[in-house]
């Protein structure tokens, strides 16, 4: 994975160095699954044996990342196939951030963001909004640390918009 | 390192809001703190807060058109406390809510006089268990305890993009066809494709499901407006309804009977009840689950539901595990009975149809008010919703010492 391989033959791959200075040599459709690699080298002009430097992202987050799209771009074309294969990238999508703490998962968010790697953003991002859902705005504000900037009244209001105010006591649903 | 996540860019946060499932959750993750309120806007409603009234061009020659309505099922719970309520909620006009019963559409509800006039939910996790759309014709004014209100099939709802306003509704004829209305065409079409009569319609995954009396099952095609097979019947039952769970797609069979000789001595009055309404009401007698394998096109029985209760509503149907709902044994399905009646002169039950329990366990059904603990999810308003605003600041301490 960590090489510094000088290879001279037509090796279809592409060469990144990370933030902290470790070089990843990719398969060339899995680097291209990279959006910001894929504008780098273009259809022509920079030549693939140039390494390419991420200096954002850590070699930690990049090797989730390839992790990630090695698998995906598996498991992607036999879903197009057939039930089955829809059924096991379904499966794949569910479990594979389920391990990963939101301190990870935003970490995940701005490389991926960075290398623009659409797929794996949007898996993230969808984790994120499902981890956050059914949550109140206190467990909301802990998870992410942040705190309320609100002034009691504008608290208040806030309060106001979430509330159900009831047509009375006597409901009659049959009213139009 | 620690992730600091006031450093995530807005254009990432707005990606994130605009994947919750719900308003609901979107009003909730803008109240975090001020920036985030700037950063993420406000979704704007996709539809009119009335539903536009509805050409029935194509569907009937009986009525002037149909409303639509739409209601949203919510299950609130108190947090750190096995506390939770099951409603229902129509907002027809914003800031003008309806309380409803979460499985029948007829059984109005009184709300104790106690109860608050309005309801401060910030302090509840609300979880979004379901939607349901009703057609309303619009010549007729629903009477309250109507056994018929006009339209009675169900009606599924699907918009088309986060952009766009347009949408498509399907919903079951008269006819027991199905039929299709698009925003786009304003008009409705009927899909000429029916082996049996239509029983139940669904959207799961983001496509309209539906599935037949015989348990036949299938996709409905929106650009060629055709069903594509998605599993053969099975027949069995009476009745089939389409629910979803686990994120798979379930298909429940209903049994009914209209064995006569009950042998209810201490039940007479409600069977002549049932018979003096004019109908003959069948009983439920027992369900079986299949899951859609939509590759192998078959449905495929399941003995058990482990953790899981389906609800069976008029308008809607959802599940959820057991263990999110306090005092419920998983295994089981919830349904409305035409059998089982009360006046609603008890407290603590519905006037109208009652609620069925049905267990895969044991293949019994029993009404839910046998079940004191389980009947407390639904009716009558709990306690812990209405407490008074004083009260509600002394929790809140509690919840933010317990660091949760």
């Amino acid at each position: 994975m960590s090489t510094e391989e000088d290879t001279v033959q037509e090796k279809k791959t592409i060469s990144l160095k990370t933030s902290d200075d470790e070089v990843f040599e990719l398969e060339e459709n899995v680097a291209m699954e990279f959006g910001t690699v894929k504008a780098f080298f273009g259809d022509d002009g920079v030549p693939r044996d140039m390494m390419m430097p991420i200096p954002n992202v850590h070699s930690k987050e990049l090797t989730r990342i390839i992790d990630f799209c090695t698998k995906h771009l598996d498991l992607k074309p036999k879903a197009e196939l057939d039930e089955a294969g829809k059924k096991e990238l379904r499966k794949f999508y569910k479990e594979y951030m389920k391990e990963d703490t939101t301190e990870r998962i935003m970490e995940l968010i701005l490389a991926a963001d960075y290398l623009n790697v659409n797929d794996f953003l949007d898996l993230l991002n969808q984790t994120v909004a499902d981890r956050i859902s059914n949550k109140s705005v206190e467990y909301v504000r802990k998870l992410f640390g942040i705190e309320s900037d609100y002034t009691p009244e504008e608290e208040e209001a806030l309060r106001e918009q979430y509330a159900w105010a009831f047509e009375g006591v006597d409901e009659d649903p049959a009213e139009d | 390192m620690m992730a600091d996540w006031s450093l995530l860019p807005k254009e990432l946060l707005e990606e994130i809001a605009k994947r919750l499932g719900s308003p609901f959750y979107l009003l909730r993750i803008r109240s975090v703190c001020s920036s985030w309120r700037s950063y993420i806007p406000p979704r704007p409603r996709r539809l009119p807060g009335r539903f536009p009234f509805l050409t029935n061009y194509g569907i009937s020659d009986s009525t002037l058109g149909f409303h639509l309505s739409k209601r949203t099922v919510f299950l609130i719970a108190l947090p750190s406390s096995p506390h939770r309520w099951l409603v229902k909620i129509e907002e027809d006009v914003p800031g003008r809510t309806h309380l409803l019963n979460p499985l029948s559409r007829f059984a109005p509800r009184r709300l104790p006089e106690s109860f608050p006039k309005v309801l401060d939910l910030s302090r509840f996790r609300i979880l979004d268990l379901a939607e349901e759309f009703v057609l309303h014709h619009v010549n007729f004014r629903p009477l309250v305890n109507a056994a018929a209100n006009l339209y009675m099939e169900k009606v599924v709802f699907m918009c088309l993009g986060d952009e766009s306003s347009d949408y498509v509704l399907l919903t079951i004829h008269v006819s027991g066809e199905l039929a299709l209305f698009k925003s786009v065409d304003k008009k409705w079409s009927i899909i000429h494709d029916m082996p049996s009569p239509y029983d139940d319609v669904i959207l799961f995954r983001g496509e309209f499901y539906a599935v037949d009396g015989a348990g036949r099952t299938v996709r409905v095609a929106l650009e060629e407006m055709s069903p594509i097979l998605a599993a053969n019947p099975v027949y069995g039952g009476d009745k089939k309804f389409l629910v979803e769970s686990s994120g798979e797609l379930l298909v429940v069979d209903m049994y009914l009977s209209t064995d006569q000789e009950l042998d209810w001595e201490e039940e007479e009055e409600e069977v002549s009840q049932v018979q003096l309404d004019g109908c003959i009401y069948e009983r439920t007698v027992k369900f079986k689950v299949y899951k859609v394998d939509e590759g192998g096109q078959k449905l495929v029985q399941m003995k058990s539901l482990g953790d899981r209760v389906l609800f069976l509503g008029d308008d809607c149907t959802f599940s959820a595990a057991a263990s999110e709902l306090s005092g419920c044994r998983g295994n089981c399905i919830y349904f409305t009975d035409n059998f089982f009646h009360t006046s609603g002169e008890e407290e603590g039950t519905f006037k109208g149809r009652e609620i069925g329990v049905f267990d895969l366990d044991s293949g019994a059904i029993t009404p839910l008010s046998d079940y004191p603990e389980s009947m407390k999810l639904l009716w009558p308003p709990p306690e812990w919703v209405s407490r008074t605003a004083s009260q509600m600041q002394l929790v809140q301490t509690d919840f933010e010492r317990l660091a949760l």
